[in-house]
């Protein structure tokens, strides 16, 4: 039986989705008969192969251009694409810098701390540039699974990801769907 | 009223002819998704969760809870085309406003995250639009964030129908719309009474208590029913409880005698009051108090209060305690201290008895309020008054009374001189409801005494449980005489009452001080026995209706805090009496 490829990428996260991804404990042994992960943040292998994979999964929100190059390279590479976590899902946490300009942002983290002196805009052609407001990944690229949480529950992964191994398109219920 | 039938769902179900639709499904138990509706308050289907299809051939949708159930009328609840409505409202509503589950205090008790669970909604598909919107922290117990408001109005219509005060209401129009205070005051500064029934009914978590937060969601905690002990109106309260801690007071809304108000000395105040407790009995030596033990404490107890002669003694109990309390403490004077010298640190009530009930004054179109201030308790009974008057047109006459913000609601004010005025207003009214204090001057009383049988009268007493003692035998304006020895049971009165009687404290011989909290007549103590807290306790209060309420415990008492009954037993038990 060939196994289906997934592969994961972080964005503007703080890597708790990926976290709870590892608290599916020794489910994974279980999962890894039918599931490759053939990239991920936390493997070697950070970019998911050029013939591509099955399952894609960002966490995280869009908040700059190299993000959403990162999240367009999935949708690309992609069958079907996963938004896990809050931040991924609408913004999340993330969110809470829309409320400011971007330039005020970038002053109050680069310039104005309170432990910073003579601080600089950060500017060069290898880091992404701020987007104006941060978004889900639907913003940029057509999502084909949610599953929302803060982050979302080891418990609503295994679920999603076995659905997914068995041909279906999860739908989150019950205990699985918290925005928590 | 009259039976009507309808067709809700394809089933044959029967409601009243005054029913709403919403009415209807509640009593067939046919659930409908609600989240403006609050029972005990006026419906204004703001919302629109609870939409039903009605009709069979032209079908109209309209709310359920503003939507009059018609004898014949067909219905449908639960249809596809409802329930996609209902989804798109709830993505409206997360889209509006700044709503972040993962930071809320109330995840896991808002009720419009539990309706976003329920229609599975997994993402919003409309655009965010974070609003910049204030948080208004200024009141002591409350704050208002409007980031999480959905624009309900339940606390609008819970501060203009329960509290009668109209603090809240709203200002602009579409997205602009916003809950007001006042003329756009904050929070402490304006006319809010502190009651926090907006707390209470909120769905989300735009307004919530100061105290609660992050301490355990409902799921989490455990609820007591029970009697507020502030004061003698006797409120419903449910204490939320976790691990043995309170984290909050709510009002009671089955309790017939509040019906879910409260006000800030019932809901606030007890949470807010630092004192130190006493979790040992302690013992006077040279002067100093000294922690001691509970063997030690009633051998002592036994030697000095015991070895006197009955007319040597005195006892004086608070009406804090329970009829149960204050029945044995009585017993324990008279019978083993063999005592007749008992009386109450409230003082006594008023020699002529109110009979009517609070409910009455919503149905009065006359209420006169004569000797009563409501400024520091009965907040409960000056709600009830302003809503007779705001809501159902009702006069209202003050005689005497600095009845805390209810002078721009009378019609007339009067002194106490001027009280044969009332007599032709109240010759001319339909139902009357005199409401009075209870420092009411002889003269006064026997005005009132005229109208005993015709009238809804209501006292005030001077302590919550002030009646339950009176007809246990014990109303005494106290003065202990020369008593040598004793006994005081405050359980945990505070000091504005225990005042009263540093003077008579410092003549007696020997002072014993059963008390929950370190207080004012502490110094004057020989032997101080922890007691109960008004959590801890349970029993019966009698309120100012007479009323016989039960008071449950939520919490339970430190391991070396004993129930004041025990306590008292186990004197009597010591000086080989039996007392039960």
């Amino acid at each position: 039986m060939t196994k289906i490829k997934i592969a994961t990428e972080w964005l503007e996260s703080c890597a708790g989705c990926h976290m709870s991804l590892l608290d599916i404990d020794e489910r994974i042994l279980e999962l890894l008969k039918y599931v490759e992960i053939t990239s991920s943040p936390l493997t070697d292998l950070k970019h998911p192969p050029e013939e591509g994979v099955d399952v894609g999964i960002l966490s995280g929100g869009i908040g700059n251009s190299d993000q959403e190059k990162k999240a367009k390279e999935m949708r690309k590479k992609c069958k079907i694409l996963v938004a896990l976590g809050d931040c991924a899902v609408f913004g999340g946490i993330c969110n809470l810098r829309n409320f400011f300009p971007k330039e005020e942002v970038l002053n109050r983290g680069f310039v104005e701390t309170e432990s910073t002196s003579k601080g600089k805009i950060p500017k060069s052609e290898v880091l992404g540039e701020l987007t104006d407001q941060v978004s889900g990944v639907n913003k940029v690229v057509k999502v084909d699974v949610y599953i929302p949480g803060c982050p979302p529950s080891a418990d609503s992964i295994y679920y999603a990801l076995t659905e997914l191994v068995n041909g279906r398109i999860p739908v989150l219920e019950g205990d699985l769907l918290h925005y928590d | 009223m009259a039976e009507i039938t309808l067709i809700i769902n394809g089933k044959k179900v029967k409601g009243e002819t005054e029913d709403t639709i919403l009415d209807v499904c509640e009593k067939n138990g046919i659930d409908v998704p609600t989240l403006c509706h609050f029972k005990g308050l006026t419906d204004v289907g703001a919302c629109r969760m609870c939409i039903v299809e009605i009709g069979e051939e032209r079908v109209a949708i309209n709310t359920a809870c503003t939507t009059q159930a018609l004898d014949g009328m067909v219905v449908k609840t639960d249809t596809e085309r409802l329930n996609n409505l209902r989804k798109i409202n709830i993505e409206l509503l997360l889209a509006e406003r700044n709503h972040f589950c993962m930071f809320c205090e109330m995840s896991g008790d808002c009720e419009l995250q539990d309706l976003a669970y329920r229609f599975k909604i997994d993402y919003i598909r409309y655009p965010l639009l974070f609003p910049k919107l204030p948080l208004d922290a200024s009141h002591k117990y409350i704050i208002i964030d409007h980031n999480r408001c959905i624009l309900c109005g339940r606390c609008i219509r819970a501060c203009d129908e329960l509290e009668a005060n109209h603090t809240l209401d709203f200002r602009e129009r579409g997205w602009q719309k916003m809950i007001n205070i006042d003329l756009n005051s904050t929070l402490r500064e304006s006319t809010c009474t502190s009651c926090g029934s907006c707390i209470q009914v909120c769905p989300t978590g735009a307004i919530f208590d100061k105290k609660s937060p992050y301490l355990g969601r409902s799921e989490e905690c455990e609820f007591t029913k029970t009697v507020c002990s502030e004061c003698s109106v006797g409120c419903g309260t449910e204490i939320v409880t976790r691990a043995n801690h309170i984290l909050r007071i709510n009002g009671n809304f089955d309790s017939d005698v509040s019906r879910g108000l409260l006000c800030d000395k019932g809901r606030f105040e007890p949470l807010y009051k630092e004192k130190k407790r006493y979790l040992k009995p302690m013992v006077r030596v040279n002067g100093e108090l000294k922690e001691s033990d509970w063997e030690e404490a009633t051998k002592i107890m036994v030697e000095k209060i015991g070895g006197m002669d009955g007319k040597d003694i005195a006892g004086l109990v608070s009406a804090r305690a329970t009829n149960e309390t204050i029945d044995l403490f009585k017993k324990l004077i008279n019978n083993v201290f063999c005592s007749e010298n008992i009386g109450m640190l409230h003082g006594p009530i008023t020699t002529i008895k109110g009979k009517g009930s609070l409910n009455k004054i919503l149905e009065s179109d006359l209420i006169i309020v004569v000797g009563a201030d409501f400024s520091k308790d009965h907040k409960v009974v000056r709600s009830l008054i302003k809503r007779a008057v705001v809501k159902n047109d009702s006069s209202l006459i003050l005689v005497n009374s600095n009845a805390n913000n209810l002078s721009s609601y009378a019609k007339l004010l009067l002194k106490k001189e001027e009280l044969e005025k009332v007599n032709e207003e109240i010759s001319m009214a339909n139902e009357v409801s005199i409401i009075f204090g209870y420092k009411i001057s002889g003269d006064v009383e026997k005005w009132i005494s005229k109208y005993g049988g015709e009238v809804n009268l209501i006292g005030l007493m001077p302590g919550t449980n002030s009646l339950g003692a009176y007809k246990l035998g014990i109303n005494r304006n106290f003065k202990p005489r020369k008593a040598r020895g004793l006994y005081i049971l405050a359980v945990d009165e505070d000091n504005d009452i225990l005042e009263n009687i540093i003077e008579e404290a410092k003549k007696s011989e020997f002072v014993v001080l059963q008390t929950s909290y370190e207080n004012v007549l502490s110094k004057e103590a020989d032997l101080i026995i922890p007691s109960m807290m008004w959590a801890e306790r349970s029993g019966n209060y009698t309120n100012m209706e007479g009323k016989t309420q039960e008071v449950n415990k939520s919490i339970t008492s430190p391991p070396e805090v004993k129930d004041d009954r025990e306590i008292m037993v186990s004197i009597a038990d010591k000086i080989g009496k039996f007392l039960s």
